[in-house]
This record gives structure tokens, C-alpha cells and sequence, in this order.
């Protein structure tokens, strides 16, 4: 016990000495995203061209630290019913059972805890994303900044909606709304505040 | 400016008031069941033919004045009342022709939908997303369609009480391929 004390003691004495195994030996910060903030959209296309919407709601819990990724984890709370595309026909449409289904399904969820160092900075989460009420992996390749104030997430996903069945019936298709989307986030992060 | 002196319009005068008569009773067709219709790609493309023939009454009325310009009218016995308001009438249905296009289009714009006409000719949005101004452009677009129909009552009535109960040529001188009565 002592001489653990011991070792403990000289570590935070010596910072300086042996930082690599100092910051191993420690789990990554949990990080909460902004609100004001942060942002999370997707960019589909209608007819051809790309339209932008963007989910107002959602709390991301961030444990990420790129020099021990082992440890890192991803758990975001999504509110699908706070999708707004800034058209009132198109977002009244998300919320109907062939679309999202807000009624049966509010919410989503991502969670990562297997992730990659793809170099320059680049990481990817091989983490799964449950969207009306369907389990898919979903890879998410982002970028991580570390500032003395905050920590800053960017990053993408390219989702097939058919996975999800966003869209069914007559909308199953391309014709109208195209099938991939592209989810955009950017989270700024601080060590979330005490339960 | 010319002043035809038969008592019949012009015959592109003609063409292009039936051309116009038929694309308007179409273009509010689709818009109306469009409008009703559940949502669906189909509901889309019912939209898509809405805005193309809106579009084109839009392109047609340009032509249109010109050519009215150009060409003159008839001369018709009328009283002064009758040609007032009849002149209101018309005037009125062409401001409608150029209103409800226009509206529509900025209903579309601001609404953030992409504007393909006939799926060929893409048209820049006239303004930016927002959603106050498509409601507002929405309720405009509605309100003139309600004033087109009422104008269009009158129109009507107007032409078959001059046929009727005037028994002049103020009918049949818009009518494609009819003769002019005797004497005109």
C-alpha cells in the first residue's frame, strides 16, 4: 500500500519524467457536448439537389482521448422529433410512420467503442447507430482538437436510409429523395458538469 | 397603336386566349389535387406539372400583352358601363396571371424546393429559406386564387350575357374559327 503511495507521489511529483504512462494510466475525461454549440445535420438530396436539416436536440457523452483509444468510448441521445429541414411540408412529412415515425420512435442513439487512428489527425469510430428502432454499424471518420478550453469533435457518417427504413412504401426509392445521407456533426466539449 | 377594324380579335389574339383558358383550368386542376393528394413521390410530380404549366402561363402572358398590344380590339357597341367593367374584368384576371405564378414561385423558393420546369429548365429561387414567407406567400397564393375564380365568374357571365341578352358579337368574336355576324 505505502509503496504504491509511494509510486503514486513521485509520479505527480515528476509530470515532467514520465507522461506517457501517466496519461495511460488514466481514463479519457468525460466530455458532454454544448448545446448552443454544437450541431448535428445531415444533407440529403430532393430531386437532384441537396437539402440541409439539421437535429436540435441531442446530448453526446465524449470519452476520447487519441493517445489511448482503447479507452475511448461514444454514447449520443438523439432526438429525432427536433429534425427541422426549414421547409414546415418536409418536416411535417419526417415525423409520418413511412419517414422517422416520432410517434413509435423519438429517439436514436450512436455508440462507439472501437475506434481507429486513420493518421493525419483523422480517426474513425466503427461504432452502431439505432434509428427506428433497427441496430446498423455505422462508421463515423472525425477529427479531434484538444484546446486548453474545450475539446472540439468534427466530423461524418454517409447513412443508406433504406438500412433504417426511412422512406418506405412509394418513397423506398431514389425518385424523389435520394437514398444516401450525409450526417455532418461539430460538438464542442467540456468535462460534463457533476450528476 | 393598330386598331382592327373587323369586328373579330385578332386570331392570335384567340390562340393565345384559349391556349391560356385551357393551361389555367389545368394548372388549377393539378394544384388542387395536388394539394390533396397523401404525400408520395407522386404528390411531387403532381407538383412539378402545378409549377411547369404555372411557369409556362407566366412565359405565355408576356408574349400575350404584346401581342394584344400589337393587334388591338374589335370595336364593340357597348355602354359605358358594360365597357368599364368588362376592361376592369380583364385587367384584373391578367394582373391574377402574372400574380399566381409569381407567388407560387416564391412560395417554392422560400419553402427551399428546387425548381425544375418540366424537369429541364432549372429557375433560381427568388428568395431565401424561410419559413414566415412561404405561409405568407402560401396565404397570397390562395387568397388570388379565390379572386381569379370569382373575376372568372364574372367573365363568363359577362361573355354569355352579351350572346343572350345583348345578342351582339362580343362572344363569337373570341370564339376560334366562328364568323363575324352581317355588317361587321
Amino acid at each position: 500500500m505505502s509503496r504504491i503511495s509511494a509510486v503514486v507521489v513521485l509520479l505527480w511529483m515528476l509530470p515532467g519524467l514520465l507522461p506517457a504512462q501517466a496519461a495511460q494510466a488514466e481514463p479519457p475525461i468525460p466530455r458532454c457536448s454544448l448545446p448552443g454549440k454544437s450541431e448535428l445535420g445531415f444533407a440529403a438530396t430532393w430531386e437532384g439537389t441537396v437539402f440541409r436539416g439539421k437535429f436540435n436536440e441531442f446530448d453526446a457523452l465524449i470519452n476520447f482521448d487519441p493517445a489511448d483509444l482503447a479507452a475511448s468510448s461514444f454514447d449520443v441521445h438523439i432526438d429525432v422529433t427536433s429534425g427541422r429541414t426549414g421547409s414546415r411540408d418536409r418536416d411535417e412529412g419526417m415525423g409520418e410512420p413511412e419517414w422517422f415515425d416520432f410517434m413509435a420512435y423519438p429517439a436514436a442513439r450512436y455508440q462507439a467503442t472501437d475506434f481507429q487512428d486513420l493518421g493525419d489527425g483523422e480517426f474513425l469510430a466503427n461504432g452502431r447507430l439505432e434509428l427506428k428502432g433497427m441496430v446498423h454499424p455505422v462508421p463515423v471518420k472525425f477529427s479531434w482538437q484538444q484546446l486548453p478550453e474545450k475539446a472540439v469533435l468534427t466530423g461524418g457518417a454517409s447513412i443508406s436510409r433504406l438500412d433504417f427504413g426511412i422512406g418506405q412504401g412509394d418513397w423506398a426509392t431514389d425518385e424523389i429523395i435520394g437514398l444516401l445521407v450525409e450526417v455532418e456533426f461539430s460538438l464542442e466539449l467540456l468535462p460534463c458538469a457533476a450528476p | 397603336m393598330h386598331v382592327a377594324n373587323s369586328g373579330r380579335w385578332a386570331a392570335s389574339v384567340i390562340g393565345f386566349h384559349w391556349l391560356m383558358a385551357i393551361l389555367i383550368v389545368v394548372v388549377m386542376t393539378l394544384g388542387w389535387v395536388a394539394e390533396e393528394y397523401p404525400s408520395s413521390p407522386d404528390k411531387v410530380t403532381l407538383f412539378v406539372w402545378h409549377k411547369s404549366f404555372g411557369l409556362t402561363v407566366l412565359l405565355l402572358l408576356l408574349f400575350r400583352l404584346l401581342n394584344r398590344w400589337n393587334k388591338g380590339a374589335p370595336r364593340h357597341e357597348l355602354q359605358s358601363w358594360e365597357r368599364v367593367l368588362s376592361r376592369g374584368v380583364q385587367g384584373s384576371l391578367y394582373l391574377c396571371m402574372l400574380a399566381m405564378p409569381l407567388s407560387g414561385w416564391i412560395i417554392n423558393s422560400a419553402a427551399d424546393f428546387p425548381l425544375n420546369v418540366f424537369w429541364l429548365i432549372p429557375l433560381p429561387p427568388l428568395t431565401g429559406a424561410s419559413e414566415t414567407v412561404a405561409e405568407l406567400a402560401e396565404e397570397v397564393h390562395v387568397t388570388i386564387l379565390w379572386i381569379m375564380l370569382s373575376l372568372l365568374v364574372l367573365h363568363v357571365a359577362g361573355a354569355l350575357r352579351h350572346h343572350f341578352i345583348g345578342k351582339n358579337q362580343v362572344l363569337r368574336s373570341m370564339l376560334p374559327g366562328a364568323k363575324a355576324g352581317p355588317g361587321q
